[in-house]
């Protein structure tokens, strides 16, 4: 029992490694980074984090960053450097990807055990900050059980007896009057009731997954039957905790510093309470989960996928593979399954096209600004504001087009632009210009027809356009170009 | 009656939603109700998953509040993309098409570098690519395999389909040196990379592109094993054609 304790003790030591590694971040800094203390650092951002965690504003990497920005700003001025933040934001943004474990080069660390005597080399294998999807587009970090309790300062805790031990610890302090102090451990005590909400998900999550995942036999109704007492348990301290804490908050000033911590008290432990019943619930149909579960993958056919190592088992034997092979992979060998291509594509909803609809949008003209006659310094809209076209050299490219000896091929004409080493978006205009002179509904005086050519020149193909001028009658037959809209 | 047509209707607005990649339930109340509905009720999870699989859809993975829908096509669903239809080119040339697919191979390799990482929980965010990366690690492996054949003869003339897909690569350069003309390796990572941002699998943060959680379900719940799975069929069950 003594080995065990030991090698627990052993581990969690090891889990603040990580954060002892960051000082070799020393030999990464210049004379403008140097004076940063990392580890300081380190544990603000483990306190931002956990301050969100659990809330709807969870802590992105952006947020993170700004609030180490005074902090850092501070350090600067103890060093007697001058930075700024653009500098800070880049070095904070390097602790923190290091503390993410980003690129995966980081090895399990390694130890020797004893077990039975014998010495053993382990491998522990952990995070300390996660970054995650909290929607679609938005990530945030969280902390892993390891990083929390490092940030506690209780290394080897289960999260039961933590709590326990923290609830106990916050009434002492609110009855002794420490009021700041209780305040603190609140504050830890909310943290870890959303540790031991991570841990039941956990599980209801791994039994969604794959039933055989977990021990429902022995260890899960053991676990369960446990949760529920304890919850019930502490719902009925934290309950005792926020009674005691607002018979406190009657008797002081309202704008008193201990009045707004008491607050401040009783406002976690409510949050405790209403997460401790939100997972009451949860336990008392975790049962229920696991028999569904049960029975939907008991007659679900379990498909054998095979994980593979996508650089070994699929790219590689693809670029060895004879071309026809490799293309048969990607595009689908025969009807009935896919290839690589589409698979990895997705999925692409049918559209109709409109090239005339398409052509007119990428021409339109830009939009002109409202002036307004509010004094110069309030503003808002600036010329440099202004919503710039695709194509802002379009009346000196018209006039160009216009001179253009006619007649001449669209292909002449991308050929001579491109020899002038004109952009891309030239060429592009040039392209759509032809196209809309070739709908014969524009007030310029020639137009473009099909020729019996297709052409092919680096992006473009297609008909080879003929350019010419309109005849007499045809310049008077035009429709009056309207106004543009605005 | 009603409540079965109110039931149907909403499966298909569902699917519809999952359709538009910009779509997001964060932005859309209507979405995000579905979304709730989906998850609540299972007879309504039936009714979109039988008239997804009508459609020729599958939804991968599973769904969660407050996220979109994923959606991959079934083999021959008009979903689909076909990959000559990857380029509205007319010189699409096989050559093209191979180094077209081959990219987006090595960037769900490089998203997904060891085999665990398809284990990985779905929340977390994987990290982010470089159009760099995807050209070097393609690179590396055909001058690896390069070196490997310098004691085989060289390809017979005349039989092109017969040469390995890693000379294909290797007769691609990989920047341009100023002839705007040539088609590169990188200009068609950047374009794979530009498709992919497209469908918001992608997100693209200066020169990196970060994969996001539609893309990490696609690959981890499906694609990975099924591209896999062609690659298998295509080589012979136990790649002897290697």
């Amino acid at each position: 029992m003594q080995h065990l304790q030991l090698t627990r003790r052993l581990r969690a030591l090891l889990y603040s490694e990580p954060l002892l590694k960051l000082r070799s971040l020393n030999d990464e800094r210049d004379s403008q980074t140097h004076h940063y203390d990392c580890i300081t650092l380190a544990i603000y951002i483990f306190n931002r984090i956990v301050e969100s965690m659990g809330l709807d504003d969870e802590a992105s990497i952006e947020a993170v960053i700004n609030f180490l920005l005074p902090l850092m700003s501070e350090m600067d001025a103890l060093a007697d450097i001058e930075t700024n933040d653009e500098h800070r934001r880049h070095f904070a943004r390097k602790i923190i990807e290091r503390l993410i474990d980003r690129s995966r080069e980081q090895l399990p660390t390694e130890y020797v055990d004893f077990g039975d005597g014998k010495a053993v080399r382990r491998k522990l294998d952990f995070y300390l900050v996660k970054e995650h999807w909290i929607s679609d587009e938005r990530t945030a970090l969280e902390l892993s059980p390891q990083a929390i309790n490092l940030y506690l300062n209780a290394f080897d805790f289960d999260i039961e007896d933590a709590q326990i031990a923290i609830e106990a610890v916050t009434l002492s302090q609110i009855k002794s009057g420490r009021i700041e102090q209780a305040a603190a451990s609140a504050r830890d005590a909310r943290i870890r009731s959303i540790q031991f909400r991570n841990k039941i998900d956990q599980i209801l999550k791994d039994t969604r997954s794959d039933v055989s995942l977990v021990d429902w036999r022995e260890e899960v109704p053991k676990m369960l039957d446990g949760a529920l007492v304890h919850i019930d348990s502490r719902i009925n301290t934290e309950e005792n905790i926020s009674k005691t804490v607002r018979e406190r908050l009657a008797l002081l000033e309202p704008d008193s510093k201990e009045a707004i911590q008491s607050r401040t008290i009783a406002t976690l432990m409510d949050d405790c309470i209403k997460r401790h019943s939100e997972l009451l619930t949860l336990l008392i149909n975790a049962r229920r989960v696991f028999l569904s579960e049960q029975a939907r993958q008991s007659f679900a056919m379990r498909v054998s996928v095979s994980l593979p190592n996508l650089r070994a088992d699929v790219l590689e034997p693809l670029l060895a593979a004879p071309q026809k092979t490799a293309l048969a992979a990607l595009d689908g060998v025969e009807a009935g399954y896919e290839g690589a291509m589409p698979v990895l594509l997705g999925v692409r909803v049918p559209q109709v096209f409109s090239l005339r609809q398409e052509i007119s949008w990428l021409l339109r003209p830009a939009r002109e600004l409202q002036k307004t006659s509010v004094p110069g310094d309030q503003r808002i809209w600036d010329e440099e504001h202004t919503e710039l076209p695709r194509y802002p050299f379009a009346p000196e490219q018209d006039e160009w087009l216009n001179l253009q000896p006619k007649p001449i091929r669209l292909s002449a004409l991308l050929k001579d632009a491109a020899a002038k080493a004109e952009n891309q978006a030239l060429l592009e205009y040039i392209t759509l210009a032809t196209l809309q002179a070739f709908d014969g509904e524009t007030a310029i005086d020639w137009q473009s027809e099909r020729s019996s050519e297709i052409f092919e020149y680096e992006e473009f193909w297609g008909d080879d356009l003929e350019l010419r001028q309109k005849l007499p009658d045809e310049l008077n037959a035009l429709p009056k170009t309207p106004e543009p809209t605005q | 009656m009603n409540d079965t047509n109110d039931d149907l209707h909403d499966a298909g607005r569902l699917l519809q939603f999952a359709l538009q990649p910009s779509a997001v339930p964060e932005r859309s109340e209507e979405y995000s109700r579905l979304i709730e509905k989906y998850l609540d009720r299972t007879d309504f999870r039936e009714d979109v998953r039988r008239i997804a699989d009508g459609l020729g859809l599958l939804i991968v993975g599973e769904p969660r509040r407050n996220r979109s829908l994923i959606l991959a096509p079934q083999p021959e669903s008009v979903f689909a993309i076909a990959s000559r239809d990857y380029r509205a080119a007319q010189n699409y040339t096989t050559e093209k098409r191979l180094i077209d697919g081959l990219i987006h191979v090595a960037i769900a390799a490089c998203v997904y570098p060891r085999d665990a990482d398809l284990l990985e929980d779905l929340r977390t965010s994987r990290r982010s690519v470089t159009i760099d990366e995807i050209e070097k690690t393609l690179r590396q492996i055909v001058e690896r395999l390069e070196e490997a054949s310098r004691n085989d003869p060289d390809p017979l003339a005349g039989e092109e389909g017969l040469s390995e897909a890693w000379r294909i690569y290797k007769s691609f350069r990989e920047t341009s040196e100023g002839n705007r003309a040539l088609l590169t390796t990188r200009k068609m990572i950047e374009k794979a990379f530009e498709n992919l941002c497209d469908r918001r699998c992608f997100r693209k943060d200066g020169k990196t592109y970060q994969p996001l959680p539609r893309y990490q379900i696609l690959v981890q719940e499906h694609a990975a094993s099924q591209i896999h799975q062609a690659v298998k069929r295509a080589l012979g069950t136990d790649g002897e054609n290697l």
